[in-house]
């Protein structure tokens, strides 16, 4: 036995140090600070990238075309899910560690982000005519006192997609593209009511007529109380106290508890990951969610659907979603004139062109809109749902709040959403949010 | 009389087995079986709910293997895992066993007070600490090393109290006489405490091996990188993405769930002999 | 065993590694956050801490999301413990017995603990689906109607509750059956002669006998479940309702999603102290029970 013993003991501690030996050069490219370069020397930066499709499959050809155009520069991507982003970022960067160099930031957490500190300004290492490559839009919420801090990536906006198929059978007729004659959410009801099957009576229907992307989540359902008249927050974005409890907000998030629960034409019980693949799986016939989905959904052969605009209340405004991803630079990092320059080759003219051809988001720069609008390629179906989404950008579009509390806002609005689609009392719901919002945000002040 | 009480208790008893064995397994054995189905042939048998979500589909669909293995780089992960986890349990159960002989054989000043410390350590599980924890691992520049996901966890409270019931049931004679013979405690350690340890050594093992095959909060914040990922990292990001590949986790759920199977089971008769003699008392 | 005068430093040296690792991976931290949690944090125009005493403790208390995670935090281990040690000791009794197949059923019931916590909530997530998902439709074969599981305030508790006991018991199961083994054959043997019967014996030297297995089991039991929120945070994000809102969780969101750290801290904190008191409680009472 003490052989035996002895024996295991060795071989594990020959691997051991093999791969402690191993590790240790991997260890120190990923641990050891970036230091400046020597001259001559290649610069390393980190990159902290979204893992979501089209991203981890995109992002490796600008890489690749960067590294070639600046040979003295290499980037190391690091992907993860949405919501990692968030925690790596808070935790990496709230320990001033200096990498990673360049992350994604999501549109609103600008102003918290440099409240914080975390992000460095990017003014410096743009000329004017660069900066205003940028949609105005964009550039605002990339910004904070009139600095910008994060540079817009993609945008993005929202329409209704709906099963073509299904319509057909059902003898529904086809819906318009034009924005002036787009569907009011009663309208809208009232078809899904007629998509909704269940044939085998057991009160789980097969089809449902209506889901939502990213349910619960404000980036997709604020639209909904701002098409009836709603604010997304008070003065200053530093209170809610009124805002939430509004008769707007009360109709908006009434109807949106009846849609699951009264009518019953959208499935509970399904995450916002799950919505989107049961568009194409059939389960739903309609689809409100983001515009580049459509890439996806031209490519499957099995699938015959149409788009149409994002509904309005009736009486209310068209109101959609909008806001993406935009990139900034670590203030503790040591590579910030490396970062920049792979900022500004994402970003700007020419290299924005090549990302939107193989990435397929909403630009955010002015010369890829114009390279859409003088394509051919773009007035034919589907892709002629750029001229759609480009007149929501332009008119009905409304970002999510700038306020320095953006996370906070985002996860208790998301918990009062998703509670208000699972039945509980609408009032009390949205009264419970407001206090607890109001709670987190006066650190703010 | 007796004898149909003990018939009708031993039916009960045969009959508990089968619905405990069922309950138990059927949810594995699922999540088995559809990591060999395409998603659609998934969600097709589940809701509504049909048997055939149960059977093997007639093609067997090796898609959702090839992509965790091919694309995602789900053999570093295992990798990582197994070594993380290995070193931790070579590491742990010297250092735990070294720290319990200490307890066990010697009296000294500040002894009660120490083991009490132990024990109260053992009550904080990572996920409190996690974040103090991360910027004294950060401060010692270790984040995304491996040593960030071994270290943390060699010292485990559980297998220093087990090592320590244990050693506290060796008969004292042992020691007397290696003392008489003018033993080193190096050789009184290794050759006599440690070599009547064996089951205690598996149980300990597996114990600490368990913890650190089946850690996640720690190193979702301390071993983001791509390289460093660990197995369980790995299928929660693989449940994160906007699209969900559910035969995907369900292929990667499969190989994390073999491996402390294969390990456990021929070693079970030990584990249990082992927390057996420690004789858990205190 | 005292030792000489020259030796004096050998017990320590043995403890000097484990120590090591306690003191920099467990102790500090502890440290850490408690000094944390008397710092407040402001961002008006940039951030900076303040000492500010008691005061997080103060609003962390006064919070009713915080008191009402207390709350659920209490009644999720005051549900779970017995539920998992009893379901764990009734397998034990089934199978402590060496035996043919015995060895094969003990595997059975431990395999789902080899399955990571955060895998089993993901599994259990699908099968959880309300919408004819896996359980609801077994469930409409013996006609009980569709749950709503984690979607419901009232259920989505105990559901969490049932998939931490699927995934545990088995490792409790395997303390219990060792506490079950050391008993002596002869105690049951001289019982039975004394014309004691099955249950009689079981109360009598079963329960008895096995009272430390129990105190470690439900302590150990206790520390897992008390900070535990894995499941929290990958299903139900602490809904529906506040209801599946653990104190653990309310701390983690505070820290690593609102920023605020001194809270945070202050709430782990406080949570420490807590389980510290029960454990203690809980060793009183069953220490007194040993006679």
């Amino acid at each position: 036995m003490k052989k035996a013993l002895y024996f295991i003991a060795i071989v594990l501690l020959a691997s051991f140090t093999l791969f402690a030996s191993g590790a240790q050069e991997a260890a120190p490219a990923e641990a050891a600070p970036q230091a400046a370069p020597a001259a001559g020397g290649v610069t390393e930066i980190t990159f902290l990238c979204n893992s979501v499709k089209p991203y981890d499959t995109a992002m490796p050809v600008m890489v690749e075309a960067f590294e070639k155009a600046n040979p003295d520069i290499k980037v190391k991507v690091e992907y993860l899910p949405t919501k990692s982003i968030y925690e790596v970022v808070e935790v990496k960067l709230g320990a001033k560690e200096a990498t990673p160099d360049v992350l994604f930031v999501d549109a609103p957490l600008v102003a918290a982000y440099v409240n914080k500190g975390y992000l460095a300004p990017l003014d410096s290492y743009y000329s004017a005519d660069e900066l205003g490559q940028y949609v105005d839009v964009c550039r605002n919420y990339g910004s904070s006192g009139g600095k910008l801090y994060a540079a817009p990536f993609v945008n993005s906006s929202q329409v209704l997609y709906y099963n073509t198929r299904i319509f057909d059978e059902l003898g529904i007729p086809r819906l318009s593209k034009d924005p002036k004659d787009r569907l009011t959410w009663e309208q809208v009801v009232e078809i899904a009511k007629k998509c909704t099957i269940d044939k085998d009576g057991d009160g789980n229907p097969e089809v449902f007529g209506l889901g939502i992307a990213q349910i619960s989540r404000p980036y997709q359902m604020l639209a909904i109380p701002e098409s009836a008249g709603g604010q997304p927050i008070g003065e200053g974005g530093l209170t809610v106290s009124g805002v939430l409890t509004d008769e707007s907000w009360v109709k908006a998030c009434q109807f949106i508890q009846d849609l699951f629960n009264t009518y019953k034409v959208a499935p509970k019980g399904v995450s916002a990951s799950d919505m989107l693949a049961y568009f194409p799986s059939e389960k739903i016939a309609m689809l409100i969610g983001p515009d580049y989905n459509h890439l996806a959904y031209s490519k499957n052969a099995d699938l015959k659907w149409d788009y149409a605009p994002y509904p309005y209340f009736e009486g209310g405004k068209p109101v959609t979603p909008t806001g993406s991803w935009c990139l900034g630079i670590n203030t503790a990092s040591k590579n910030k004139d490396a970062a920049s320059k792979f900022i500004k080759f994402l970003t700007l003219y020419p290299g924005c062109i090549d990302w939107f051809q193989i990435d397929g988001h909403l630009p955010a720069n002015k010369k890829t809109l114009e390279f859409v609008a003088s394509n051919d390629k773009y007035t034919k179906w589907p892709f002629d749902i750029f001229a759609l989404i480009d007149y929501e950008s332009k008119n009905t579009a409304v970002a999510r709040p700038l306020t320095p509390g953006y996370l906070e806002y985002e996860s208790l609005l998301t918990t009062a959403f998703e509670d208000i689609r699972n039945g509980s009392d609408v009032k009390t719901t949205l009264q419970n949010a407001e206090v607890q919002i109001d709670r987190t945000l006066r650190k703010y002040k | 009389m007796a004898r149909r009480q003990d018939i009708i208790l031993k039916w009960l008893k045969y009959f508990g087995l089968l619905v405990f064995s069922l309950v138990f397994l059927v949810p594995i054995y699922w999540v088995a079986v559809s990591s060999f189905k395409t998603d659609k042939s998934i969600f097709a048998a589940l809701m509504p709910f049909s048997p055939k979500a149960l059977w093997i589909d007639a093609k067997l669909y090796l898609g959702a293997y090839q992509d965790i293995i091919i694309h995602r780089n789900f053999t570093l992960a295992i990798f990582n895992s197994f070594f993380v986890t290995l070193s931790t349990v070579l590491l742990g159960v010297i250092v735990t066993s070294l720290c319990a002989f200490s307890f066990a054989v010697f009296d000294f000043r500040f002894k009660k007070v120490l083991f009490g410390l132990v024990l109260v350590t053992f009550m904080i599980p990572f996920s409190s600490i996690a974040l103090p924890l991360y910027q004294i691992v950060s401060g010692l520049k270790m984040i995304d090393t491996y040593w960030a996901l071994i270290l943390p966890a060699v010292a485990n409270g559980l297998s220093i109290f087990l090592f320590r019931q244990f050693f506290l049931d060796i008969p004292d004679s042992y020691l007397d006489a290696a003392r008489l013979d003018g033993a080193s405690w190096r050789t009184i350690y290794f050759n006599i405490y440690m070599r009547m340890s064996i089951p205690i050594i598996v149980s300990a093992g597996i114990i600490i091996f368990m913890d650190q095959w089946e850690a996640f909060l720690w190193p979702l914040l301390a071993g983001r990188s791509k390289s460093m990922k660990v197995i369980q990292v790995a299928i929660a990001d693989l449940s994160q993405d906007n699209e969900v590949y559910w035969n995907q986790i369900f292929a990667a759920c499969s190989i994390s769930i073999v491996v402390p199977v294969m390990i456990v089971l021929p070693l079970q008769k030990y584990y249990i002999m082992g927390i057996a003699s420690s004789g858990i008392k205190e | 065993m005292t030792c000489s005068k020259k030796e004096r430093y050998i017990p320590y040296l043995f403890l000097v590694p484990a120590f090591c690792g306690l003191l920099v991976f467990r102790i500090a931290p502890i440290f850490s956050s408690l000094l944390d949690s008397f710092f407040t944090v402001s961002y008006a125009g940039g951030a900076h801490r303040k000492f500010c005493g008691i005061e997080n403790y103060v609003y962390a208390l006064t919070d009713p999301i915080f008191v009402r995670s207390l709350k659920n935090t209490l009644v999720f281990t005051l549900v779970v413990n017995p539920v998992e040690i009893i379901w764990a000791f009734i397998l034990a009794l089934m199978v402590y017995r060496p035996g043919k197949g015995m060895g094969v059923f003990r595997t059975i019931f431990f395999v789902p603990f080899t399955i990571s916590l955060a895998i089993t909530s993901t599994i259990w997530g699908i099968i959880y689906n309300p919408n004819g998902g896996f359980l609801n439709s077994i469930l409409s074969i013996i006609h009980i109607g569709p749950m709503a599981f984690l979607t419901s305030p009232k259920e989505a508790l105990g559901s969490i509750v049932f998939l931490v006991s699927w995934r545990c018991v088995g490792y409790w199961m395997i303390f219990l059956i060792s506490g079950l083994q050391n008993i002596s054959r002869s105690l049951y043997e001289s019982a039975w002669i004394d014309g004691a019967r099955a249950h009689q014996s079981f109360w009598y030297i079963t329960i008895p006998m096995m009272v430390r297995t129990f105190l470690f089991v439900i302590v150990a039991d206790t520390c897992q479940n008390f900070l535990m929120f894995t499941p929290m945070y990958i299903l139900t994000q602490g809904g529906p309702e506040q209801s599946t809102n653990v104190a653990m969780y309310e701390a983690y969101k505070n820290v690593f999603i609102y920023a605020d750290r001194g809270i945070g801290n202050a709430m782990v904190i406080t949570m420490i102290v807590m389980i510290l008191i029960v454990v203690g409680l809980e060793f009183k009472f069953l220490r007194s029970k040993e006679a």
